[in-house]
């Protein structure tokens, strides 16, 4: 079932941080139904049970567990609706769901990745309790508190076993290359942030600022408000906002990072099946409303990334450069289910400020620029190079 | 019990018949028996326990009936969407749900004729119903049917969005009755109108022919329920001209009913085990020759290929293990085990693994399927050229055998 959930990604990240982002597919609104009534007797459905007990009876292998069946049912019944994007999520793969979009969680500050032949490595972060515990990058984990890691194990079912309450402590047992048995060390977890917002200052461009959101978390509009004053008093005039392989988040979030750059009007419209079409406005206020901006895109750039640069475009606040985005503009609800579970469904369309429809088109760039293969390899990066270029007007 | 039950192969399919529909239209591979009439009739009703475990299905399903922004199927549709969610968690690909259309044309096929117009169709990419071959002197071809021709519409109702079997299902229909066909056809601009009156049609089943040399030829397509009878008639036909060998071909054969595989096989073995079933828990169910074959004693070949499959592999496997004949060919499919199938109450068949079969001499054939004595390739080009080496070298082995014989 991650699987599933990963399979939504836009973004594929070689490794993936403890905290794994997990997912860049968008939420627009959580609610919560915290109970359901009784169940519905639906005549029709007759034909499952009977159909369920004839397996039970004579099938020939084993039978997985009654919780399989039904998890594995209710997906079945969701793929007739035929929207990739209404999913239901277990109970375990939720929980991390929710500590991603919300930003933080207690966790080491470690990235775990599984090697090919499925062992799982640690690296840590550059802060945090994992590095001042004495964890070292390339450590093999084998073991946290009495749980065995097996290769079996997927990154989330390791995840679960690291991430826990704030304060608490998380048992690892590890192997390092040279040194012969296994070490043990104790670790209190911390809140870890989930950093969404990297800048710097352009090479070369003294006035020339570089922006990267890399999802839309809780605490994206205030990091981005330290970057622009950080920017600021590096004595940035001009901006390239990099909005690509940005899977998209919180959709509140994305409308508050837009409304940095704009002065007023629309941000988007959501139209709900039997209601009126909703406006979300430009929140007064915004830090950049008047910076020259070029905003790089690509097809990892989705939903609430995809909203933001929809705006910035029907605005005319500056070119997208780059390649056509995903064209993820639905809006999915999600719920939680009585045994911790969730379903995510599809309830709306996004509609940029000009009432361009996103979902299953995207945004054409302004200026179309490729990455090809050969300038990944060679690390070249055409379209900021491009972005540049177009703010020094040359 | 079991013995008395039909059992066929089947697979995914690649093409049908139109009111006319054959196995080999479906891809290979399942052995599946009928259900007895006599079997109680299943428990429709979950039990506590699992009606509880089943409440988030409920939950979920409110949600997605009040929040879901897009057209909503129909209850039917979300119900088999969930049966084969539940399936799929059996990790068995053989182990299926059969909606009640395409249940109604597989059972009419195998039961070895239907009513309808006698053309092989095709549901394309595109999702429209081409004509893949009008067959010869049946209603389709007299009422200027051609290959190639789109079927847009059946009695003026459109086949857009409709599947294989909806549309097939809407071409069968009683014989003499008169079905009216939309037609599109390249070369000409407007869709046009055929009527064609519709027959019983026998769906073919085997082929023979007197090869050079004396040696007899006979192809059967698939185990259906008249294959047995319709396979000894073709074969004494054949006996009766004194041949110095046979050629069975087995090839893209993807099976049938386990029965029909019991008595084509005992055609050729005169005693022992035609195979052997394991069947839940381990119990084992012996199938002999029936010990009433025609054919016990002439120099025999099979011809496989990779898609003989499942009752083709219990006839090819048997008269491997007994030495019986000598398989050339490719490797085949792999299709080793049993599927019984459920008739539900709304029509629809459910049809479940409930065994693995197994060679006289206990070889497996799931996923391994058999390796001929003589493996042959055919390739494309000997396809697009007409050759077929692997018949050749069937000729060329029956006639070192048999010339052997004579001195």
């Amino acid at each position: 079932m991650t699987r599933k959930l990963f399979s939504f990604r836009v973004v594929i990240f070689i490794a993936i941080a403890i905290f794994v982002v997990s997912g860049s597919y968008w939420m627009g609104t959580l609610s919560r139904s915290t109970w359901c009534q009784s169940s519905t007797k639906v005549p029709e459905f007759k034909i499952f049970w009977e159909a369920w007990s004839l397996v039970e009876k004579n099938f020939y292998g084993e039978l997985p567990p009654p919780k399989t069946m039904t998890y594995a049912a209710l997906r079945g019944a969701l793929s007739a609706l035929n929207d990739p994007y209404t999913t239901f999520v277990e109970p375990q793969p939720r929980q991390l769901e929710k500590d991603d979009l919300h930003g933080s969680f207690g966790g080491i500050g470690v990235w775990l990745s599984q090697a090919q032949d499925g062992s799982f490595v640690l690296s840590p972060m550059r802060e945090g309790p994992a590095i001042r515990a004495g964890i070292q990058d390339g450590d093999v984990l084998l073991g946290v508190d009495d749980t065995p890691i097996t290769p079996e194990m997927s990154l989330s079912d390791v995840q679960v076993l690291i991430r826990g309450p704030l304060g608490s402590e998380v048992r690892l047992t590890i192997r390092r290359e040279g040194v012969p048995e296994p070490l043990i060390l104790t670790v209190v977890r911390e809140e870890i942030a989930i950093p969404s917002v990297t800048w710097r200052m352009v090479e070369d461009q003294p006035d020339m600022g570089y922006i990267k959101i890399t999802r839309f978390t809780e605490r994206t509009p205030q990091e981005l408000k330290e970057a622009l004053a950080d920017l600021r008093d590096q004595g940035m005039v001009r901006l390239v906002l990099d909005l690509r392989d940005n899977g998209g988040g919180l959709l509140t979030e994305a409308t508050q990072v837009a409304s940095q750059f704009l002065n007023e009007g629309v941000v988007l419209y959501e139209r709900r099946r039997n209601a009126e079409e909703k406006a979300y406005p430009v929140q007064k206020g915004g830090m950049a409303r008047d910076v020259p901006l070029a905003v790089l895109i690509n097809g990892g750039t989705a939903s609430a990334a995809e909203i933001v640069a929809g705006a910035l475009q029907d605005h005319e606040r500056g070119p997208l450069i780059g390649e056509r985005t995903f064209g993820k503009g639905s809006v999915q609800l999600i719920y939680d289910l009585s045994d911790g579970s969730s379903l995510h469904v599809t309830s709306a369309q996004w509609f940029t400020p000009n009432r361009h429809q996103i979902n299953g088109q995207g945004l054409a760039p302004d200026i179309e620029v490729p990455l090809t293969d050969e300038d990944r390899t060679q690390g070249r990066d055409p379209q900021l190079e491009r972005a540049i270029a177009y703010l020094t007007g040359s | 019990m079991i013995e008395s039950l039909r059992v066929l192969c089947i697979t995914v399919l690649t093409a049908v018949i139109i009111g006319v529909t054959f196995l080999s239209g479906f891809a290979t591979g399942a052995l599946v028996m009928h259900a007895p009439p006599s079997a109680p009739s299943p428990e429709a009703t979950p039990l506590p326990d699992e009606e509880a475990q089943f409440q988030i299905f409920w939950e979920a399903w409110r949600l997605i009936e009040e929040n879901f922004d897009g057209p909503i199927p129909d209850v039917r549709t979300r119900t088999y969407g969930a049966i084969n969610g539940m399936l799929q968690t059996l990790g068995d690909d053989h182990t299926v749900l059969l909606s009640p259309e395409y249940a109604a044309i597989f059972g009419e096929d195998l039961s070895g004729s239907f009513e309808g117009i006698g053309a092989l169709v095709k549901m394309r990419e595109d999702g429209k119903l081409m004509i893949v071959e009008p067959f010869k002197g049946q209603p389709a071809e007299r009422a200027g049917v051609q290959a190639g021709d789109i079927v847009l519409a059946v009695d003026g109702v459109t086949l857009q969005g409709l599947n294989l079997y909806e549309a097939i299902a809407l071409i069968r229909g009683p014989k003499g009755t008169v079905v009216s066909l939309t037609i599109e056809r390249e070369g000409v601009e407007q869709p046009f109108d055929i009527q064609v009156e519709r027959a019983r049609i026998e769906i073919p089943v085997v082929e023979t022919r007197m090869l050079e040399g004396g040696i007899a030829y006979i192809s059967l397509f698939e185990f259906s329920e008249p294959a047995p009878a319709r396979f000894r008639e073709a074969l004494q036909e054949l006996l009766d001209q004194e041949p110095r060998g046979l050629i069975l071909d087995l090839r893209g054969n993807p099976g049938g009913y386990l029965g029909a595989a019991v008595s084509i096989g005992s055609e050729f073995i005169s005693d022992g085990l035609i195979l052997r079933e394991r069947a839940k828990g381990g119990r084992e169910i012996e199938h002999p020759a029936t010990g009433n074959g025609v054919a016990l004693d002439i120099p025999l070949v099979v011809l496989v290929d990779g898609g003989t499959a499942s009752a083709s592999e219990i006839v090819a496997g048997a008269l491997q293990d007994h030495g019986r004949a000598v398989l050339i060919g490719e490797q085949t499919f792999g299709k080793g085990t049993v599927q019984i199938g459920y008739d539900l109450s709304d029509g629809a068949e459910l049809r479940i693994t409930i065994a693995h079969w197994f060679t006289p001499n206990g070889r497996a054939i799931e996923k391994e399927g058999l390796t001929p004595d003589i493996v042959v390739e055919m390739t494309q080009e000997d396809k697009d050229a007409g050759r077929d080496p692997q018949l050749e070298r069937a000729i060329e082995y029956l006639k070192s055998q048999t010339s052997l014989r004579i001195d």
